[in-house]
């Protein structure tokens, strides 16, 4: 029974974590070991000249550092540990500050782009931004960037240590520096720069006989194969690009795990496909290789439900299945990796239970009385105190468990005391509130404040990050858009002007002294928000102002809105998204990704239905006698688990851990009723030209959990069809090749790929 | 894995106990019909939007009486509506307190706008964005002004925000040996002849 929770939710959480995991990293690259950083593929450089960039800009921070430079000649000021484009350029720029450094490479200089196939032209994208630092990139053959590389070590005089390999890298104290034991030596350094990268680690398959000689992990030179049986293993581009050009002079069989190629290029699509209807190229679906012997692999095949092995004889195998982050080493070092669940999550749980009993103790509420006769309320309120402290001090030792646990608390405080008028909830009953009231105002109107605060602080931020620093005008005007609603709509109306117009007969003497208008400001939250999200428009006694205007809004303007900018509702204007687009932005390449997250989405479904139903039910209760009680059952029940649980409580305590987007993606009623509207009848779309590398920056960073790269790889729409897309355009604006636009822009083809085509 | 399901099942728990004690009764209001103090969840009411509390079945069929005669409205009237749950205290009470937040919203917000307007200006016009920002926000329409008057940086690496175009030219090619280099490439990587760039270096070449 277990396990049925289990598989899938495991499966969900995972797919945080595509393609490939990566180091949990600080501000300038620095990762969780003090004075250690990591630059380049592995903090997820998606091309060469942005690693190079991270190269300088780490190199630049250090040397900014008081006593950056230690002046002990046997301590080394940086040592860099591999010397790819990154670790190249971070100690060029080491030398120009005058910084002493070591380069230590395991095997080449550049040994990724060494380990090209021959010939291969290396680009120097994004054409947009200029390279930083000093080493040398232009678009060339492979075989002269190196050279170039390589002469300029020597014109620079690095120290590079060639074929020695970082074994370990350990301190003894914050205070001493680092021990980097190598394959060859020991040296000391202050501080460590990781920049090994992960394609030198290729995924294996872990099977029997992959070790044997004729077994390979990457494809060098093609043309050297003629007239062979040659195995090609894997589903993504470098397995279908291997087995197209080997196929050119021998017989080849691609064997894929998988049911269908999720993500490879529209044109190595319809190649293969003409490969396969020449008989050059044999795919087998759903296969899995499960061993080698000399010359024979064994295929385990997925056949109308079961599954059959056979033997096949093979010259030649080549295993291209990805490559793999170096987990093994970076935990040996200390480092942690993102979205790792560490720690005691028994004691977290007790500390959070801890803290919410002691806090029910310090209150009056009557049903702890006989609990709390003991305990004197300063004691309990106390001990709950230690209790969080307690989880900052687990926390802080990466205990993840207590993230989660303070992150609960504090919204569960939040919530669970802002219900008001002696309804709080346990343990904050009775005096939570009133505990929170202060400056002649209830809580929840400083809840409306710290809310606002917060999306004001975090929007700025969020706006540095996607709009001035990559300057992108688009992502300017979303973030002013976003806290600008906020402050109008979710705010200054609400609390002040409403009261004022009504005060002051702004409105009209009718409407000024009708109690029903007057008497319900709150109602002018309903000015933006449209029912099924602000889900009391039709009940609990409206003036008929309301419920005309929020038929309009919820059944014609939302309509036209979906109409042009799809769901775009949830990333310019909803306070909602807003609150998750800007203080949940940091967190947001946590969210549950591609197919297997797309099917939790029918939750929001069930949460449109339910309100459909309730909204129904309160509105002919009067009239249908045995629709009462079943009605204002289901209202309590939406009020409890939707307007405070899934609204509040649940996804903001989630932000840290599966992104911001939790309630407007799985839980949100409106947003699946603008989804509906905008894959009926919107026009919405991103459209991709043909310049993607499969760098995952986009699906990365989607917060949706959208695979953006499969549709890019494919240069197929994305809509609202098969995807709830709010159209926040992060997608387009960190793709490193201006890959994506809006389905308003045309279609771009470069050039470049028939110049490359037309040189081989 | 076992651990996060783990924490999981033991969170779902901690907000059932949550509901639990949020639905255990408060201090209950008298009943509206009779007064008695011991009213309860199950006989209560909603009334136009009112919370009604009544103390037993006989109040409950009193005042449905009354709902169907309409001589509900004057014994409920004085009872605020339940409300959004957020905003169920939202009422006159709030019409107290500083006027200050107010105008301190009013500035962040203009702020916010003038900023955003500095910022896209100084995007366009190839200048610092964020301290243009920070000049917008803070002095309001004056630090736009002057962002405005600011004169444009020349730049070739601009990005024109989503409005974005591939600017990567095909590789060029060597007259003599035919091999190809990069579009800025100003002497080719295989015999060395000079070529005529097709664009700037992004680099000075070492």
């Amino acid at each position: 029974m277990l396990n049925f929770i289990k598989r899938p939710l495991d499966r969900l959480l995972d797919t945080a974590n595509m393609p490939n995991r990566r180091p949990e990293l600080r501000a300038h690259n620095e990762s969780n070991v003090d004075d250690m950083f990591i630059i380049g593929d592995l903090a997820g450089a998606p091309v060469i000249k942005l690693a190079m960039e991270q190269g300088y800009e780490v190199i630049h921070h250090i040397a900014s550092l008081p006593g950056a430079k230690g002046g002990d000649p046997n301590v080394y000021d940086v040592v860099v540990a591999g010397a790819g484009a990154a670790g190249l350029n971070a100690a060029l720029e080491a030398k120009e500050a005058g910084l002493s450094c070591l380069l230590l490479e395991k095997s080449k200089i550049a040994n990724t782009i060494e380990n090209f196939p021959e010939k291969k032209w290396v680009y120097a994208e994004p054409d947009t931004k200029p390279p930083k630092g000093k080493l040398w990139l232009d678009g060339a053959r492979k075989e002269d960037l190196v050279a170039r590389w390589n002469a300029m070590i020597t014109e620079n005089d690095l120290d590079v240590r060639r074929e020695e390999g970082v074994e370990s890298i350990t301190r003894p104290d914050r205070k001493s520096p680092f021990v980097v034991k190598t394959s060859k030596g020991e040296y000391r350094a202050r501080r460590v720069i990781i920049a090994i990268g992960q394609r030198g680690n290729p995924r294996k398959l872990g099977v029997p006989g992959e070790e044997q000689e004729r077994v390979y992990h990457r494809l060098y030179s093609p043309r050297i194969y003629e007239g062979e049986d040659i195995l090609v293993v894997g589903g993504g581009n470098s397995a279908i690009e291997a087995a197209l050009v080997l196929s050119e002079a021998n017989r080849v069989t691609l064997s894929y795990r998988g049911a269908e190629f999720g993500r490879v290029f529209k044109d190595n699509e319809r190649l293969l496909k003409a490969a396969v209807d020449a008989g050059r190229v044999e795919v087998v679906y759903e296969s899995n290789v499960t061993r080698f012997d000399d010359g024979i692999y064994t295929l385990e095949r997925q056949e109308g439900g079961a599954k059959r092995e056979e033997e096949r004889k093979f010259d030649h195998a080549f295993v291209l299945v990805g490559a793999e982050l170096p987990v093994g080493f970076l935990r040996s070092v200390g480092i942690r990796l993102e979205n790792e669940w560490r720690g005691n999550w028994l004691a977290s749980l007790g500390l959070t239970v801890a803290a919410l009993f002691f806090a029910g103790l310090y209150g009056p509420d009557a049903r702890m009385a006989g609990l709390a006769a003991n305990v004197p309320p300063l004691a309990s309120g106390a001990l709950a105190l230690l209790a969080v402290a307690a989880l900052f001090v687990t926390a802080s030792r990466g205990n993840r468990y207590s993230w989660l646990g303070i992150s609960f608390l504090a919204c569960f405080t939040v919530y669970g005391a802002k219900v008001g008028n002696g309804e709080e909830f346990w343990p904050f009953r009775g005096w939570g509130f009133e505990a929170l009231s202060f400056g002649d105002r209830p809580w929840s109107f400083w809840y409306t404040v710290l809310y606002t605060v917060l999306m004001t602080v975090f929007g700025i931020q969020a706006m540095k990050r996607w709009g001035f620093d990559r300057k992108d005008s688009f992502q300017i005007w979303r973030y002013v858009s976003l806290i600008g609603f906020q402050w109008v709509f979710f705010f200054l109306i609400p609390e002040f002007l409403f009261q004022w117009a009504v005060q002051m007969n702004w409105v009209g003497d009718t409407l000024a002294n009708d109690p029903q208008f007057a008497g319900q400001a709150w109602r002018s939250y309903g000015v933006v928000y449209a029912w099924p999200l602000f889900f009391y428009t039709f009940f609990y006694d409206p003036h008929q102002i309301w419920i005309v205007w929020g038929v309009v809004l919820t059944f014609v303007l939302i309509p036209i809105l979906s109409f042009f900018h799809g769901k775009r509702f949830c990333s310019w204007i909803c306070g909602c998204g807003g609150l998750a687009e800007t203080l949940g932005d940091r967190w947001r390449h946590l969210a549950p990704k591609g197919k297997e997250s797309i099917r939790w989405e029918w939750m929001n479904m069930a949460v449109l239905v339910f309100a459909v139903v309730v909204t129904v039910g309160i509105l002919i209760k009067d009239s249908i006698a045995f629709v009462r009680a079943p009605s204002e059952a289901g209202l309590h029940i939406y009020r409890i688990y939707v307007d405070v649980w899934l609204v509040g409580i649940l996804p903001v305590t989630l932000y840290p851990f599966l992104g911001g987007k939790v309630w407007c993606r799985f839980w949100c009623p409106l947003a699946k009723l603008m989804g509906l509207y905008s894959k009926w009848f919107g026009r919405f779309q991103i459209k991709s030209n043909d310049k993607c590398i499969a760098c995952t920056e986009c699906t990365r960073n989607c917060q949706v959990g959208i695979d953006v790269m499969s549709y890019a790889l494919k240069q197929e729409p994305l809509t609202n069809d098969d995807s709830s897309c709010i159209g926040c355009g992060i997608c387009v604006t960190v793709c490193p090749m201006d890959v994506l636009s809006f389905g308003d822009e045309p279609a771009v083809t470069s050039e470049k790929k028939t110049a490359l085509t037309t040189e081989s | 894995m076992t651990n996060r399901l783990t924490m999981l099942i033991s969170f779902l728990l901690i907000l059932g106990a949550a509901f639990a004690g949020q639905c255990a009764a408060a201090d209950p209001p008298p009943c509206l019909l009779c007064g008695n103090a011991h009213t309860a969840a199950e006989h209560s009411v909603l009334y136009k939007g009112r919370a009604i509390p009544l103390c037993s079945p006989a109040c409950q069929e009193h005042f449905r009486e009354l709902e169907r005669t309409g001589g509900l409205d004057p014994l409920t009237a004085g009872i605020e509506p339940r409300a959004a749950l957020f905003q169920a205290d939202s009422a006159p009470q709030r019409l107290g307190g500083s006027r200050l937040p107010f105008w301190i919203g009013c500035y962040v917000l203009l702020g916010v706008l003038t900023g955003g307007g500095a910022a896209f200006v100084a995007v366009r016009k190839g200048i610092p964005a964020g301290s243009s920002f920070a000049i917008g926000f803070a002095l309001n329409v004056i630090g736009l002004a002057i962002v405005l008057a600011k004169p444009a940086r020349e730049t070739e690496f601009h990005v024109t925000g989503l409005r974005k175009v591939p600017t990567t030219r095909a590789s060029l090619r060597c007259p003599d040996c035919g091999k190809a280099n990069h579009p800025s490439a100003n002497l080719c990587l295989h015999c060395g002849r000079a070529l005529e760039p097709l664009s700037r270096s992004e680099v000075n070449p070492t």
